[in-house]
């Protein structure tokens, strides 16, 4: 029997024994909740994600620039236009004249510094780049590119991280005046800031403060996710009292301005004030006004509720509550209530943004990436990527497909006819724009990356290319008669598209009018082996089985690929990869990579010089003479049609500006253009409004101009009209002087015009 | 004894010949080079190349880049240069320069293939031709 003692006993002991478990369960879940702090507060605290910049723009005097692009260039790149340019990204515009404030901004290659600019154009050229206020003409100025996007964690957010330094004064002290009167002094949690909000809440008769001090809201913000309940506040308040206890004020502060949320762009976040900055007042912080300071703090509470954008009234209302709190408290004087007070809400205009409005070249720079970047560091290391995306070329292309798509009639007759575009520098390999559908704007399914269609006709420069490596020249004649190719699974007896044969055709005409019959000879000719491996000279990477149907373009590339192999043709010889990013830096500026220009030449100038003019002849006499442009004769290219007329291509270039079309449907159905009739005029275009310079190759030391009868393919004179001057290799070897050949030309196309105005004067 | 007066036709061809030759000497005089020169494209010696005028927005940018490269900063040198070929993809100097560049670096095949590149643009440019020539052979010599 137990004695009165031991049950006595028996109790303290199971109670201590119960206690005991309890500080053991506190200590082991305080110790993990102390853990997930330090995994989360240390090393990389936040999430910033990689951001991606567009190629700056670059001014100087004599560009050619429209002042109406130019504005818009600045908008994108997130300026603010204001009555009186007085910060870091605001401008102004009178007419033709510009005065703006550049940001400073650290590029892979260095700093640029800020620099308060006058800019004036006049017959759409820049004519004068003068620095304020000492007057100092410039030369060239670089600005600070547009943000064109980030790669998102999962849970698309985004950040501009900033350091306790960066903070603005009065941007703390209102914070804590308007959510946490006693931060500086308690511990994480604060018994007094309860009872007073409690208080005044009863006085309200509504919820208008709330106990939680902001090291509690910024482990709400920061670690949990939106439960409501007595167990998350309880872990809420532990974790809290931790976070005080593990760092200081300034750390937790500053991290609860990088964190808090203060508002939702679409399906993009925004976290912290820095970036709200950016969004909603279009600045740095460090040059919000109070009254901006003030709308901030006040959206704390409750960010849709409070949305300047979309609740001016309350968010109006409560920004004058916090300037109140503000003057109370002794933030601010009375003189700068009152004209903090009399601001309008929002004085920026909506904002024209770059970000997320280039999808598809976005894709392609991320896919560049992860081949060299683990997926985490994309996301989380701010990593800071500098693109080649030249907006306005994207802008044009896009506005230019939209329009002529609609001008086609496409999409009406049931057929739902897709496109894609890719333009490069033909010098340079760079890519400046892509277009991945005709909903540019939309991202999905990238057309010009991963659509592989059959290229048709777009094959044969590399047939014709190959000939002209071997010898033969832009007047060799090609028989353009039926042909039969026998084959293991029957035989292929290739059609031209017009179903004729042309008999006798000089080589270049062939190219021009795109004779499949005449294409096919030669290219069996040459022997399929050697086409393809002239197409993988040109840049087509992939392997492609060497059936005769090759020849017409039973290859499946994508846009992209075409471009590789045309950029080959248009730099005259030289492979130059495709390049989507410039550099890559470091959140602190520091260089990780650079993409630097590299060339290989593949074939000679002067080959490819004859079949450059070749593909000038396309645009003049050629398929796509018909392309309804008075500048189409500056431009060289090349039609595409398939069998079926299941796709429309057009790749072609110009001095400036090398540009790939497709037209398709996605569920492969006939579609009702050719390659000249809905491909080039999109390219067309596109051309014309990029005001594309002339495609000019230089010419070869070898190269030596004749003039030709083009039917009999014999020499002719000046005499024989309808005769036309050719490029063809010389034998010799560089010469010493202007070849003969060129004063004969010149002399020749003298004396006839003489002869023509004689001529006249006869009739 | 009658002197035959020569047919019209032949007297026009006299006239003609002797037109075309007057021509011909006048072209001979001044053939021009097989580019644009309108800026002149001389092939910058080392020393020569802090002179070359600050003309244009390229040749600024020319001009930092060899201040880079004078201060040891080769990266950052090269990646300016690009900014001036950006802007004039087809001046032949400035392809030399990076083929330059890359030798320096002890990137030979790609000090080859541009000064391939340069020569390609340099047209009648003999002085820019044998300097490229020249730094390709030392570049295979180096291979």
């Amino acid at each position: 029997m137990m004695k009165k003692g031991g049950k006595k006993r028996f109790a303290i002991t199971t109670a201590v024994l119960i206690c005991l478990t309890l500080v053991a369960g506190t200590a082991v879940w305080t110790v993990r909740l102390d853990r997930t702090i330090e995994a989360r507060f240390d090393g990389r605290r936040w999430a910033v994600p990689a951001s991606v910049y567009a190629r700056p723009l670059e001014v100087y005097p004599g560009l050619a620039l429209a002042p109406e692009r130019f504005e818009w260039e600045l908008q994108l790149a997130g300026y603010r236009l204001e009555e009186h340019v007085s910060a870091a990204g605001g401008y102004r515009r009178d007419g033709g004249r510009f005065e703006l404030v550049s940001r400073e901004f650290l590029f892979a290659d260095g700093v640029e510094a800020q620099k308060r600019l006058a800019v004036s154009f006049e017959n759409g050229l820049i004519q004068s780049l003068v620095r304020q206020p000492d007057g100092e003409k410039l030369g060239y100025v670089r600005l600070d590119p547009a943000r064109i996007g980030s790669f998102h964690p999962l849970v698309h957010e985004d950040r501009i991280v900033i350091g306790a330094s960066e903070v603005p004064g009065l941007l703390a002290r209102t914070l804590v005046a308007v959510e946490d009167r006693d931060f500086f002094a308690h511990r994480g949690i604060s018994p007094s800031g309860i009872v007073r909000a409690l208080l005044a809440n009863i006085r309200a008769g509504a919820v208008v403060q709330g106990g939680s001090t902001l090291t509690q809201q910024l482990v709400k913000n920061f670690f949990l996710t939106r439960e409501r309940s007595l167990s998350r506040k309880l872990r809420e308040g532990i974790m809290a009292l931790i976070l005080e206890a593990r760092y200081s004020k300034e750390d937790i502060l500053t991290a609860y301005i990088n964190e808090v949320f203060l508002g939702q762009d679409g399906s993009r976040a925004i976290h912290g004030f820095a970036l709200a900055s950016h969004f909603f007042f279009r600045r740095d912080l460090a040059d919000l006004n109070s009254a901006q300071i003030a709308t901030l703090v006040g959206m704390v509470k409750g960010p849709s509720l409070y949305d300047p954008r979309r609740r001016p009234q309350k968010s109006y209302d409560r920004r004058q509550t916090v300037l109140s709190i503000m003057l109370d408290q002794g933030l601010i004087d009375t003189e700068e209530y009152t004209v903090a007070a009399g601001r309008p809400l929002l004085e920026a205009r909506p904002q024209v943004s770059g970000f997320n409005r280039f999808p598809a070249y976005l894709e392609m720079v991320r896919r560049q990436l992860e081949k060299e970047y683990q997926s985490e560091d994309l996301k989380k290391a701010g990593l800071r990527i500098f693109s080649h995306l030249d907006p306005w070329v994207q802008q044009m292309a896009e506005e230019q497909l939209a329009a002529t798509l609609e001008e086609l009639g496409a999409g009406q007759n049931g057929t739902d006819i897709e496109a894609a575009s890719v333009i490069t520098a033909p010098q340079t390999g760079e890519v400046l724009a892509v277009i991945g559908g005709k909903e540019a704007r939309r991202p999905g399914f990238n057309r010009a990356l991963d659509a592989f269609r059959s290229i048709g006709s777009l094959v044969k420069p590399a047939v014709y290319l190959s000939a002209l490596e071997k010898g033969y020249t832009l007047t060799t004649p090609l028989e353009d008669r039926a042909v039969f190719v026998a084959q293991e699974s029957g035989g292929w007896q290739p059609q031209n598209y017009d179903q004729l044969e042309h008999g006798r055709v000089a080589l270049y005409k062939a190219l021009a009018h795109s004779y499949n019959l005449a294409t096919v000879r030669l290219g069996l000719d040459l022997g399929i082996e050697n086409v393809l491996s002239t197409l993988a000279g040109l840049g087509h990477e992939p392997e492609v089985e060497g059936y005769p149907s090759i020849l017409l373009g039973a290859v499946p590339m994508s846009p992209l690929q075409v471009a590789r192999i045309y950029q080959t043709i248009a730099s005259g010889g030289f492979f130059l990869p495709l390049r989507s990013i410039r550099a890559v830096t470091a959140s602190d500026g520091t260089l990780l990579r650079n993409y630097g220009l590299e060339v290989e030449q593949r074939f000679s100038p002067a080959s490819v010089f004859l079949l450059h003019h070749a593909l000038t002849r396309v645009m003049s006499e050629g398929t796509a003479r018909n392309a309804a442009a008075a500048t189409k004769n500056l431009y060289a290219g090349k039609t595409g049609t398939t069998n079926d007329k299941r796709d429309s291509w057009f790749a072609g270039y110009g001095g400036d500006y090398l540009a790939v079309v497709w037209l398709g449907n996605d569920d492969n159905e006939a579609i009702p253009y050719s390659g000249a009739g809905g491909a080039l005029p999109v390219w067309m275009a596109i051309m014309e409004a990029l005001q594309a310079e002339p495609a000019v190759m230089a010419e070869p030391a070898s190269i030596e101009w004749r003039r030709i009868d083009p039917d009999s393919l014999r020499p002719a004179t000046i005499f024989n009209s309808g005769s036309t001057l050719l490029p063809f290799i010389t034998d010799s070897t560089e010469q010493r002087r202007v070849p003969f050949g060129r004063e004969v030309r010149a002399l020749e196309k003298a004396v006839e015009g003489i002869w023509q105005r004689v001529d006249e004067a006869l009739q | 004894m009658t002197v035959r007066r020569k047919a019209r036709w032949s007297r026009r061809l006299d006239w003609l010949a002797v037109f075309g030759a007057l021509l011909l000497v006048f072209l001979q005089g001044c053939a021009a080079p097989s580019y644009e020169s309108s800026m002149d494209y001389r092939a910058p010696e080392e020393a020569e190349i802090d002179s070359l005028s600050g003309e244009g927005p390229a040749a600024g940018l020319y001009l930092q880049s060899r201040q880079a490269l004078a201060a040891g900063d080769a990266r950052r040198a090269e990646m300016i240069l690009e900014r001036a070929l950006r802007i004039e993809p087809a001046n032949p100097h400035y392809w030399h320069t990076k083929a330059r560049m890359r030798f320096r670096q002890g990137d030979y095949s790609q000090a080859i293939e541009l000064g391939r590149k340069s020569n390609s643009l340099a047209g009648g440019d003999r002085g820019l031709k044998v300097m490229n020539d020249s730094l390709i052979e030392e570049a295979r010599e180096r291979l």
